[in-house]
């Protein structure tokens, strides 16, 4: 019979921080997969993954085989940068529990012990990362610069145990500040360290002889080696290991997760750093415009969704420039209903925080404050879409089309009214069969 | 209690959280004007089943609950008993949402209880200076301590001026003077006519603040009424204080429900 837990139980019943590691290592993986199949279930594998790596494998052979001449024109710093970026996305990682606060981190043995398990996973996983993405990327750009096997090697080591080093100075760094002070840090010191790695790396793949890159690694190797032995006699620890653990479980599931408890994180800083002062940004003051600008509040706050909401904007900008004009125009209409329903998600799910939940909304004002907080990101990114279709029709036919510029979004703003009012009406039967049907279950 | 006075009556037959599964049987619960009513029992006995319920968070929910002025419309609002101009609920554990400042929280709270900006302004200054978090209104409660925390929910609830007031273990998390403050709170509530009720498991405290008890003990009510009436179903003698007559109902005594 199997113990309870599957593969990771069968590991239960021994002792010794080593096992332990592996144990919770394996427990954070599955979880992570089981939330991963929440969205990538047998469907999407059979017709979305499966069909899309098929694709991208055989886009990536045929680059193989037949190098176009834009690879040959790639500057050399571009791999390098690549990896780079992946190796300022790693933290350290001890896969620290809030439980063991209660007997485990009492035993120095134990803290010490799973602290070099967590230092040999993380530089484990740093290889991992970086061989498979220079094993990917190498092949296309040896073409171009003519770098060997063993460049390569030397470039993916060395990228691996910079990581390495960025994972105990990013520790390092979030155990010192908190708030503002940790973000600006983090960010100068991802700064520093492409400014350092960048030219450095692409030095040594181009003039460099062998002894100095053997120096550079060698020298890596002991920095790495330095920092891990502080890094495993410091005390007081606990408290940034259980962050670093919530963070990084959130970067591992937040994108499927993005409606729950789970994948929530916290505001880095004590204060808003974004609408910091209570100043009213609409004139309507009453009670429907102040719930849709409290709404509008909490979502400019959220970098994920604004960054989803450029990344859309910038998509649709580019869709509607790259269409010829009376296609631009069929594309605005499809745009602006895209971005209503995801709007409207949006308050959806803002408003069943437990937060709002607990207040008793009237419906009345409930539906109102929710069309008024659409309009005000579907108003201004809308009325852009305009403008961008008619600079573009300035563009092409010149002359008497660049009042276009103006009079599309003059014309823009009563489709944009009436098509956020027929969403309102949409939404408001949609809500009241749904009522209905509930009610009849009930019965 | 009886006569004219009440806010909230409510006659729960059955109440659980599984369509069918009582975990509640027969407890009736009354709260009065001015009247502060202690929800007593031990753990699990069901005494958040009851605010639950009374909140509408209950999927099983076999009750008659009458709020003054609901049925002639006077104080009516479209039910289903979350937090309004009527019912304000303080939880034991705060509930926060990371992306709203101090003051924000205290705007939703507003707009969505009809509370105009002045009168917003006027109440809710007053409010954060009683409870010392004046100085903290522009910052984000989820990165306060667990008692500030517990104050903003103090505030937002006090802020609406309802009826009647569900609060959730009180003195959990709060320092000496922000008890003093909350119940000074409370009695100037009260003096407007609001009613509370109220569970907690610190005894002593609860004897000397509320006029009466509600003792839910396995899913029904073991005793109720004033502490006099409490000391005589469990048999004791005056002046015990309700600690012991608790102890002695919880260990002895089977609840009189079904």
């Amino acid at each position: 019979m199997n113990p309870a837990g599957g593969r990771i139980g069968r590991l239960r019943g021994k002792s010794g921080p080593a096992r332990l590691f592996c144990m919770r290592c394996g427990a954070f993986w599955l979880k992570s997969i089981r939330a991963w199949r929440l969205t990538l279930d047998w469907t999407v594998v059979l017709y979305l993954v499966v069909p899309g790596l098929w694709v991208a494998g055989g886009m990536y052979l045929d680059l193989l085989r037949h190098p176009p001449d834009w690879i040959a024109r790639l500057p050399i710093q571009t791999p390098i940068v690549v990896l780079a970026i992946l190796m300022l996305r790693a933290r350290l990682r001890t896969f620290a529990e809030s439980g063991d606060g209660l007997f485990l981190r009492a035993s120095g043995r134990w803290v010490s012990g799973m602290t070099t398990a967590g230092l040999v996973y993380t530089l484990v996983a740093r290889l991992a990362v970086s061989a498979a993405a220079a094993g990917l990327m190498l092949p296309l750009m040896a073409h171009a610069t003519g770098w060997s096997f063993a460049a390569g090697t030397a470039l993916a080591s060395a990228a691996a145990l910079m990581g390495f080093v960025w994972t105990l100075v990013r520790d390092a760094a979030e155990r010192r500040w908190q708030g503002a002070r940790r973000v600006l840090a983090v960010i100068g010191l991802r700064a520093a360290f492409i400014a350092a790695w960048v030219p450095v790396a692409a030095w040594g793949m181009r003039d460099a002889g062998q002894a100095a890159a053997v120096a550079a690694v060698a020298a890596l190797v002991l920095a790495c080696i330095g920092l891990a032995w502080r890094r495993l006699h410091l005390c007081g620890t606990f408290a940034q290991e259980l962050e670093a653990e919530n963070s990084a479980y959130g970067d591992n599931v937040g994108w499927v997760l993005m409606d729950t408890e789970q994948a929530k994180r916290p505001p880095a800083g004590r204060r808003p750093w974004v609408l910091r002062k209570p100043r009213p940004l609409l004139k309507r003051r009453d009670e429907p415009s102040r719930l849709a600008e409290l709404w509008l509040r909490a979502m400019l706050r959220e970098a994920g969704q604004v960054r989803l909401l450029l990344q859309l904007f910038s998509l649709g900008s580019a869709a509607i420039w790259l269409s010829p004009v009376w296609l631009g125009a069929i594309a605005w209409i499809g745009l602006c209903a895209l971005l209503l329903l995801w709007l409207n998600g949006l308050w959806s799910r803002w408003q069943t925080e437990r937060y709002m939940a607990l207040y008793d909304w009237r419906e009345e004002l409930r539906t109102d404050a929710q069309e008024i907080a659409r309009s005000l990101l579907l108003c201004p990114i809308g009325l852009a879409w305009c403008a961008i279709l008619g600079i573009h029709a300035g563009w092409l036919y010149g002359g008497l089309w660049w009042p276009a510029v103006l009079l599309l979004p003059a014309a823009g703003y009563p489709v944009l009214a009436r098509i956020n009012r027929a969403a309102t009406v949409m939404f408001g039967a949609r809500r009241d069969r749904s009522a209905k049907s509930e009610a009849k279950h009930a019965e | 209690m009886g006569g004219d006075s009440w806010l909230v009556r409510a006659a729960i037959r059955a109440a659980g959280y599984e369509q069918g599964k009582a975990v509640l049987r027969d407890v009736a619960i009354e709260v009065g004007r001015g009247e502060r009513v202690g929800l007593l029992g031990p753990d699990g006995a069901g005494k958040s089943t009851v605010m639950k319920g009374l909140l509408g968070q209950l999927p099983y929910w076999d009750a008659d609950v009458d709020w003054r002025g609901a049925a002639d419309g006077t104080d009516a609002t479209s039910g289903g008993g979350a937090m309004n101009r009527r019912l304000a609920y303080i939880p034991e554990r705060p509930i926060l949402y990371e992306r709203f400042t101090l003051w924000e929280h205290l705007q939703l709270a507003a707009a969505v209880c009809g509370i105009s900006e002045k009168r917003l302004a006027e109440r809710a200054e007053g409010l954060l200076a009683r409870f010392r978090l004046s100085h903290v209104k522009d910052d984000y409660p989820i990165k306060f301590s667990k008692g500030m925390q517990q104050k903003t929910m103090l505030v937002a609830a006090f802020l609406l001026e309802p009826s009647v007031y569900l609060v959730d273990e009180p003195f959990i998390g709060l320092d000496p003077a922000a008890v003093m403050e909350l119940l000074e709170a409370l009695d100037e509530e009260r003096a407007r006519g609001a009613g509370v009720l109220l569970t907690t498991h610190v005894l002593d405290s609860a004897e000397r603040l509320c006029d009466r008890f509600v003792l839910v003990h396995e899913g029904g009510v073991a005793a109720s009424g004033t502490v006099a009436d409490i000391r005589a179903v469990a048999g004791m003698p005056d002046g015990t204080p309700l600690f012991d007559c608790f102890h002695q109902l919880t260990r002895a005594a089977p609840a009189e429900g079904p």
